[in-house]
């Protein structure tokens, strides 16, 4: 999972950390003081996760989730080692193998994970790791050749004409059982959203519904022919949700680093322009709490 | 490949000084290959075992009784070894023996072979794991199998592995599937007509099962059959890929294209019948986990499928949960066994059920609980074949109105199973099956707001909960044609390891408390009992050697259990891990 440069950053900064820790004998250090002396913040992504995180042709993880881990840490004044990970069965999974607790195949933990979901409820029941720094708030579309129909009920569209989905996600769930599983069998899946838009320009679904970031992102260059929008999902209770980043329980002044980190780079448009250069349309997170940068760079939060 | 490396010099000197031949110097036994004929006659071969399920049929009966009730008390360790290094976690493995030769695999993809006589190594093969495998369900292997001078595995990365015996080198290598994509494979593979047949492990991840036929000297694909109804089989004529008809029929049991992606891994090894001439192998729970969205029965999922050996075609087809939504898989090993002229079989389900089915075509002949609660349904109908449902199914999360947790449904068996993957063992003797049996439930409820891989997801929550205070696991001898249950031995921690019964009246198993026991196998009574160290969840077997009959077990706690257990693993929390092989023989005093 480490490229070798990672491996030497990390064989510096263990060196630079036991010299540190032999001559001060003090309180531990925190979180926060340890990738500081290191220099390196490693940051937890998703592999293979276009456009947030995935490898270009030279094999380097690049991404939104990507730049903005490179963003963050230039904040803390430190180095990013990017950490592209596996996503396991369930979000709560993803927290314990890469946040808090390793997996037992071992490999450790990342100072800080992204593409993390900031929900209160949710929050609530992985008391394990602290949410901080919402980013982006993602959000379930549909994408249709343009001149469709000013006027489209995707539902009803999709009742006869074909529709392609990303695998066991909830858009496909949802599409299988809406209206009664109407459009069931006009449901087609794909193993991830850019098969599912490829099938789309060569004309074999009608549609693909899923996250707006990875559809924008796959349509490219193409993306003035067809037409993005919000999906109608009644009886569900959620159609869109907000992304934040993960730190471990206790590491509090890291937390508070990278809330702070994100907020500047919200406040300075570098995070739309991120979502700019990957093609996609930046959308505010609906639970950012109110964060203005003061003039001498501190940061003051009403809520 | 890592061979340890001081047996590495010493192999390579031995054949430096030969000169012509290393087998010279393999103490004259190097010779002696493992036929197609030996295999077929495992069951009644006293010297050796060379199959999973000590035999093809599976039956885990040894004809040995030097070791009986009278003397099972004598029993002592001969030897014990150790799988080293820092890698620990579930032992479940079969030991194979041939020629003074043990082979057993342990977690991580490692294989040993091992001098029977002093239990000292003879070599031993690290898999090099790829980074990046997220193994569902603990890193465990299950065995591997014997071919002429082979011993064939498969790894955690989906590969499988053909080694020399003598050497521990490989002869041959085929990647069954990309573990990127979700596969693995830690069943042991099945030797049917020089082939070696296999499946594919990783039900998780909207994966394909199928049976695979590889030629068992060279691993070159013989057929492959898919187990999901509308997908291809295809089969080699020389070197040349061929169509070979369609599993089932497209789209009659499953809506739209979700056959596509339907899941039924076939993660458990197989069985073959002689007599019959037919491999039976089990299939998996249907994808995605939402009954609801998948009306039908969904063909072939949670199913036992009879294949030809020789076209690679499904010749009939048993399935025990039609359009399963409790996530009971119908992995379960089936084993043949005669009444009379009746050619039956047995197959203990995660369902709750114990099933007798007539092996020639795959019609039921008997059906009945051998655990205390089911609630999913109430019987199966001998008629029809099919479960007679309660209605008792999780409901559907997309209905959810409110995006507040839905009600929870307690159903009994938990999805793991009645029964797991750990086999179970007939004695022709006392016309029993011993079936290592667990009680507990499970709550299920909808979580219409989860996530998954940063998305908002519709998922399910569960937890696993015993159903008495003092004990979970249950050894249960079962006789088929009643259906009674003729005696049980309750064990309070969930019972994980495989079964052995012998000529000597005595039935072999294991617990993750760390016991190694045994049981008259007539009235159930405890006769003998070691404690090994860690968990026992792997498979005892025995032989005969020098005259004298020898058990071994491997033991080291892990498996499913403490990753997937909810309360249960809570209770089984202080098990400590391990990693050894024990060797048991009757004291000389």
């Amino acid at each position: 999972m480490y490229r070798i440069k990672d491996i030497l950053i990390f064989a510096a900064a263990v060196a630079s950390l036991v010299l540190a820790s032999s001559a001060i004998a003090e309180d531990e250090p925190s979180a926060l003081d340890r990738i500081r002396e290191r220099g390196v913040l490693e940051v937890a992504v998703y592999n293979d996760f276009p456009p947030f995180s995935y490898r270009d042709e030279r094999g380097r993880i690049v991404g939104i989730d990507a730049d903005i881990a490179h963003a963050l840490a230039k904040s803390l004044g430190v180095a990013a080692a990017i950490r592209a990970v596996g996503a396991d069965e369930s979000m709560e999974d993803d927290l314990r193998n890469n946040v808090w607790k390793g997996h037992y195949l071992g490999g450790g933990v990342a100072d800080v994970m992204l593409h993390v979901p900031y929900d209160a409820a949710f929050a609530e029941e992985n008391d394990r790791v602290i949410f901080v720094a919402p980013y982006y708030r993602e959000q379930v579309v549909v994408a249709v050749e343009k001149g469709v129909g000013a006027n489209l009920d995707p539902l009803d569209y999709f009742s006869h004409e074909k529709v392609g989905v990303e695998l066991d996600t909830l858009t496909d769930f949802y599409l299988l059982s809406a209206y009664n599983g109407k459009i069931r069998n006009q449901v087609v899946h794909f193993s991830n959203i850019g098969k599912a838009v490829n099938a789309l320009k060569n004309g074999e679904v009608a549609g693909v519904a899923g996250p707006r970031s990875e559809i924008e992102f796959a349509l490219g260059d193409q993306a003035a022919n067809y037409a993005v929008g919000p999906i109608q999902m009644p009886g569900l209770s959620t159609s869109g949700w907000d992304l934040g980043a993960a730190v471990k329980q206790g590491n509090g002044a890291l937390a508070d680093a990278v809330e702070k980190a994100m907020s500047q780079l919200r406040q300075s448009s570098s995070l739309s322009k991120i979502f700019t250069q990957y093609r996609s349309t930046y959308q505010l997170p609906s639970r950012t709490r109110l964060v203005r940068v003061e003039p001498d760079g501190r940061i003051s939060q009403r809520d | 490949m890592m061979i340890s490396l001081h047996r590495k010099r010493v192999l390579l000197k031995a054949v430096a000084i030969s000169g012509i031949s290393a087998a010279v110097t393999f103490t004259g036994t190097a010779n002696a290959r493992t036929t197609q004929a030996e295999i077929d006659g495992d069951a009644a071969s006293t010297q050796d075992v060379l199959s999973w399920g000590m035999g093809q049929q599976g039956q885990r009966y040894s004809p040995l009784k030097k070791i009986n009730t009278d003397n099972v008390k004598k029993l002592v360790p001969a030897w014990s070894f150790s799988f080293g290094g820092e890698k620990q976690r579930g032992q479940e493995a079969q030991p194979v023996i041939k020629d003074g030769k043990m082979f057993v695999t342990a977690s991580y993809s490692r294989l040993y072979a091992i001098d029977t006589k002093t239990g000292q190594e003879l070599w031993q093969y690290d898999h090099r794991l790829p980074d990046g495998i997220l193994p569902c369900c603990d890193v465990v292997n299950r065995g591997a199998a014997l071919y002429d001078d082979l011993v064939i595995f498969g790894t955690l990365d989906a590969r499988i592995i053909a080694l020399h015996q003598d050497t521990g080198k490989v002869v041959w290598r085929a990647k069954i599937d990309d573990y990127k994509a979700g596969y693995s494979f830690t069943a042991a593979p099945l030797i049917v007509k020089d082939m070696v047949i296999t499946g594919v492990s990783g039900g998780e991840f909207g994966v394909i099962g199928r049976v695979e036929a590889r030629d068992a000297k060279t691993g070159k694909l013989r057929w492959i059959r898919p187990s999901v109804e509308g997908h291809m089989g295809h089969i080699w004529k020389g070197d040349k890929k061929m169509e070979n008809g369609i599993t089932g029929k497209t789209n009659a049991t499953w809506p739209g294209d979700m056959w596509k992606t339907g899941g039924a891994a076939t993660w458990q090894g197989g069985t073959y019948d002689h007599e019959t001439d037919l491999i039976f192998y089990g299939t998996g729970n249907p994808a995605p986990w939402n009954a609801h969205l998948r009306p039908g029965d969904n063909l072939y999922s949670t199913s036992t499928l009879a294949i030809d050996p020789d076209t690679g075609k499904i010749v009939w087809h048993y399935q025990y949960t039609p359009n399963d939504g409790w996530d009971y898989d119908g992995v379960n090993e089936l084993v043949s066994f005669n009444s009379g002229s009746d050619k039956l079989a047995g197959h203990a389900d995660r369902n709750g059920f114990f099933y007798v089915l007539d092996r020639t075509n795959g019609k039921l002949k008997n059906a009945f609980p051998f655990v205390n609660r089911i609630d999913w349904a109430k019987g199966v109908d001998l008629k029809t074949g099919r479960p007679l449902e309660t209605g008792v199914r999780p409901g559907d999360p997309t209905k959810s109105k409110d995006g507040k947790k839905g009600d929870v449904v307690f159903v009994a068996p938990s999805f793991l199973g009645a029964k797991n993957w750990m086999p179970m063992a007939y004695s022709p003797d006392t016309e029993l099956f011993y079936v290592p049996a667990n009680e507990w439930g499970m709550d299920l409820w909808n979580e219409p707001i989860t996530y998954k891989k940063g998305a908002a997801y519709l998922g399910a929550g569960f937890t696993i909960k015993p159903l008495n205070d003092d004990y979970i696991g249950a050894l249960r001898a079962v006789n088929p044609k009643t259906g009674k249950i003729v005696w049980e031995y309750k064990n309070n921690a969930p019972l994980w390891g495989g079964v052995m019964t012998t000529a000597g009246g005595l039935v072999f198993t294991g617990t993750p408390e760390g016991y190694l026991k045994a049981f008259d196998a007539k009235t159930g009574d405890e006769l003998w009992k070691f404690q090994t160290g860690s968990g026992v969840v792997g498979c005892p077997v025995t032989w005969e050697q020098d005259g004298e009959q020898y058990i071994a077990v491997p033991s080291g706690w892990g498996g499913a259990v403490p990753l997937w257990g909810g309360d249960v693993a809570k209770k089984v929390k202080y098990l400590n891990q391990g990693g050894s092989l024990w060797v048991f023989k009757l004291s000389d005093v």
